[in-house]
């Protein structure tokens, strides 16, 4: 059998990408799970802006990136070139047998941030309710390519990924994200951090997905999430 | 039905004003708007319409958020039936004929630009006749500070929606319990607790903006 090493080449295999947000495909489908969690109507007006502003921000870029890096678990801690992230029991018990992670960033960029910022809620609440979900969907959704893109280009290597595992989420404090940074080049998209952890623009994510011979794919979901109260929370 | 339950039920269902198709089976009827002008017009003291017709609605429509039973669209619907009433009130506010129950600042804590929660429970704050000085995100001890010199016997609340974040707020309670024991606080945001709450000695930990309402009210009533 070949091993995982001789199948990745874990040099210089940083890949960054450029999409339109159109080529995501948005949709009010898509933020229905945050407009009406539990299927309830939602009035048109907001269905129509939502399409407005959906289609004014389809002609926007969004930038992401992943870089590949060797993996281990020592017993509950990932180490990753040198640095041990503690990730918390659930996303561990998900990398145990990962060999490899794809490290990602997706960011909104600077110009769409300002558009996305562009109504002040006191005036203009139902609009800029909208267009802070659309910058969400944009993320997860720019997320969900890198994820999907890793797992194809894997699979033709005969290995499996997990699913997408970010700082902040199921127990990994959002403070690891300085050392998930100092795992991507420099200034990775123009991403930087405040001392909190957020990354500005806010609009982007990090996170690691996990790549193996017996890696497994588990979904996973606010449901498995402690922030019962959560304003952004899929009930 | 009286007008000021006609006010009441066009905020809790958010029927802004005749033009809006929303809610479908109010398509055609009079709204927010129309019912305020017309209880002005006919008499009805402006702080009745507040306190009996506006307020009404928005108290509603947050005891329903909290239960899950609405979200935040038709939260935003309702509040935006009650700013189209409330401008008509706005000339009796500086008049002095209606007057606000306190004052209330609010800012998101320092480190933190998530402000969609914290705008939630401003926006009610203000549909339940609060006077809302709102400080933004990236809020620091010296902005609250600050605040409290200039609004004097304000409430104060704070949000956060990272782990890291919530932790200053401990620091920026100590500063202003230093200028005011009896300063009230209030924390909320996603990864808080009442356990979180207690250690931090803040006043009020509140899941959801009907709480920071019911808890703000309950402070006025044993003031008065």
């Amino acid at each position: 059998m070949i091993e995982v090493a001789e199948i990745l080449d874990v040099k210089n295999i940083t890949e960054e990408i450029k999409l339109k947000v159109s080529d995501l495909d948005i949709s009010v489908a898509d933020l229905k799970e945050y407009l009406s969690p539990t299927g309830e109507e939602i009035p048109q007006y907001f269905i129509d802006i939502s399409n407005e502003e959906i289609s004014k921000l389809n002609n926007f870029y969004v930038s992401a990136g992943y870089t590949i890096l060797p993996a281990t678990t020592e017993v509950d801690l990932l180490k990753i070139s040198e640095e041990y992230f503690n990730v918390g029991k659930e996303i561990i018990d998900q990398l145990r047998k990962a060999e490899y992670v794809a490290v990602y960033a997706v960011t909104v960029g600077n110009e769409l941030e300002n558009e996305l910022l562009k109504y002040d809620f006191q005036t203009q609440m139902s609009e800029a309710y909208i267009v802070d979900i659309i910058g969400n969907v944009i993320v997860e959704k720019t997320a969900l390519y890198i994820q999907n893109k890793v797992a194809v280009s894997e699979k033709k290597k005969s290995l499996k990924t997990t699913n997408s595992l970010s700082p902040g989420n199921c127990g990994w404090d959002i403070i690891e994200q300085f050392k998930l940074f100092n795992l991507l080049p420099d200034n990775f998209l123009g991403i930087t951090l405040n001392n909190s952890g957020m990354m500005y623009p806010s609009k982007s994510l990090s996170g690691m997905i996990g790549i193996g011979k017996k890696a497994r794919f588990l979904h996973s979901d606010c449901k498995t999430c402690s922030s019962k109260n959560c304003v952004y929370r899929k009930k | 039905m009286e007008i000021l339950e006609k006010i009441a039920h066009c905020v809790e269902f958010g029927k802004i004003n005749k033009k809006s198709p929303y809610p479908p089976n109010m398509r055609n009827e009079d709204g927010a708007d129309e019912y305020v002008k017309e209880a002005l017009d006919s008499g009805i003291e402006p702080n009745d319409v507040l306190k009996e017709g506006l307020m009404i609605g928005m108290n509603k429509i947050g005891v329903k958020f909290r239960a899950n039973t609405v979200f935040v669209p038709q939260v935003l619907m309702s509040a935006k039936s009650m700013s189209v009433g409330m401008a008509h009130l706005r000339p009796h506010f500086i008049s002095g004929a209606v007057q606000r129950k306190g004052k209330f600042i609010i800012g998101t804590i320092k480190g933190d630009l998530h402000d969609i929660g914290k705008n939630l429970v401003a926006m009610m704050l203000e549909g339940n006749g609060y006077e809302v000085i709102d400080l933004g995100v990236d809020v620091g001890a010296d902005k609250f500070l600050e605040a409290q010199k200039q609004h004097p016997g304000s409430l104060i609340g704070m949000s956060a929606l990272l782990t890291t974040t919530m932790t200053n707020m401990a620091e920026v309670i100590v500063e202003l319990k230093k200028v005011d024991p009896t300063q009230k606080v209030f924390v909320g945001g996603a990864p808080l607790s009442q356990e979180f709450c207690d250690k931090i000695n803040a006043d009020y930990y509140a899941p959801d903006p009907q709480g920071v309402i019911e808890y703000a009210n309950s402070l006025l009533q044993l003031a008065s």
